[in-house]
Order: structure tokens, then sequence, then C-alpha cells
């Protein structure tokens, strides 16, 4: 039951230790891996949903963590993708927040697998854990990270 | 004290859960008795029965989108007993926001 659900996180859409410093690089950068892995069927619209809802409320929510997430037909399968940068940055002009750990959501239009949302939502609760962000901020082996971040547990 | 709450944002996957987790956190952290009744992408989860919203003393609604259900919290608005904020102040300032609800029931007694 527990794979299926962690299925969400896929090696491919963790990026570590990247020279980004700009949101508009980094959402293009995941968006572009989530189209090349084959999780979204069209990469501008799906884009374009993500920056909607960033502009709605910007999806920075403090310990330099943003989550930007897009909900879409063209997302075929729910999915995280995340991404380290080896600098912090301001995440929106206007806004303080700086970000150095980045989370991509999609979600398809139709909820047909709540079970892969239950653990979007419960590494979501994670990321309010002090130790788990750090681990996650420090750790460069990508093997390591897959592995921290399949390891939520979802609970029914 | 005696809290509810209720958390839902648009896309309904994250910051609806991390408002709930910050807000239940924060109480345990204060002895309160607190339910948060989440609104999101798998529907409406842990929801408060009216009974419950007419027991508490401070309602806080982590919002930013319209909610169902929304007159079981007429009377407490009425009464001024209602915190309205953006589900992202929760999660990013628990403190202040519970330091907040403190000071509706202090001042609405």
């Amino acid at each position: 039951m527990n794979d299926r659900a962690s299925d969400v996180i896929k090696k491919d859409m963790i990026l570590l230790q990247t020279k980004f410093q700009m949101k508009d690089e980094v959402l293009h950068a995941l968006v572009q891996k989530a189209g090349e892995v084959g999780l979204i069927s069209d990469e501008t619209l799906f884009l374009n949903a993500v920056l909607n809802r960033e502009a709605e409320v910007p999806t920075a929510i403090g310990y330099q963590i943003a989550i930007p997430h897009g909900k879409s037909e063209v997302v075929k399968t729910p999915f995280i993708g995340f991404l380290q940068t080896e600098e912090e940055f301001i995440w929106t002009k206007g806004h303080e927040e700086q970000v150095k750990l980045v989370f991509l959501i999609g979600i398809p239009a139709e909820n047909e697998n709540n079970i892969h949302l239950k653990f979007i939502s419960q590494l979501s609760k994670k990321l309010l854990d002090e130790e788990f962000r750090n681990q996650l901020i420090e750790e460069k082996n990508q093997e390591k990270v897959f592995k921290l971040l399949r390891s939520i547990n979802v609970v029914s | 004290m005696k809290i509810v709450a209720v958390t839902a944002c648009p896309t309904g996957v994250a910051h609806t859960y991390m408002a709930q987790e910050a807000i239940e956190k924060e109480c345990k952290k204060r002895g309160y008795d607190i339910q948060v009744e989440t609104q999101g992408s798998m529907g409406i989860e842990n929801e408060l029965e009216q009974e419950t919203v007419d027991k508490a003393d401070v309602v806080i609604l982590a919002v930013a989108i319209g909610i169902e259900g929304e007159e079981r919290f007429d009377e407490k608005t009425d009464e001024g007993k209602v915190l309205q904020i953006d589900p992202s102040d929760a999660i990013k300032h628990p403190v202040e926001v519970l330091d907040n609800a403190e000071k509706i029931v202090e001042t609405t007694e």
C-alpha cells in the first residue's frame, strides 16, 4: 500500500544543488522535467496553472520552502518534484521570503486517486518538522533524498 | 480554552493541511482543546458539528476560498468571535494567530 502512495515521488524529479536564483527558472526546470518524465501532457498549460495559483497567493510558506502547485487536466498522475538551490533567493518580488527548497506539486483535474493526495498532504505536514527540513536542506545525495521523501507514511 | 477552526485553500492539497497541522501543534503547546476541519481536495474531513462550534470560545477560519457550511459560524460571527486569516498566516505565524485568538476571547467575554 505504502509503495503506491509514495510513487508520487520520482527520482528523476529530484534536482539537487542547482544554481537557480529565480522563481521562473526553477519552475521552468521542474515543469520541463515533468514533461520529460511523462507526468504531464502539456508543459505550457501546466506551467500556466502553476503560475495562476502563485498569482493568487505566493506559495513560499516560510522555513525556506516554496510549494508551487498546479491542478490541471494535463497532469496525468499526481506527483511531487523537489528542487534544492545552492543559494537561497527571494521567491516573489515584494515579499521577503527566501527559498532554498522547492516542491512542485502536480494534481490531476479529476481526484481519482486519494491515496496519492493523502501522501502529498502528509508530506506537506512533515515539512513543519524542523529535523526533516534540515535533512532536506543538507542532503546532497539523490538516492538518500529519494528515500527520505518516500519514507513518509500514509495514515488512512 | 476551546478552539475550532476550518482550513481551506484553492488547490486544497498543501496549505490546507499544513495550516491544520500548524494550528493543532500550537494549540497542543498551549493546552487548548482544538478541532480543525479541513476542506481540501479530499473533501471535508473532521467536520465540525454545530454543537461543537457553539461550545467553542473562538473560531479560526484559515480559509482562502468560500467554504461549505458557513452558516454554522453565523452566531459566532455576530458575537465577534471569529478570526479570519489566510492559511499561510497559520503556517508562518501560528504563535501570532493563536495570540490573536486569545485576545478575542479575552475581549468578548
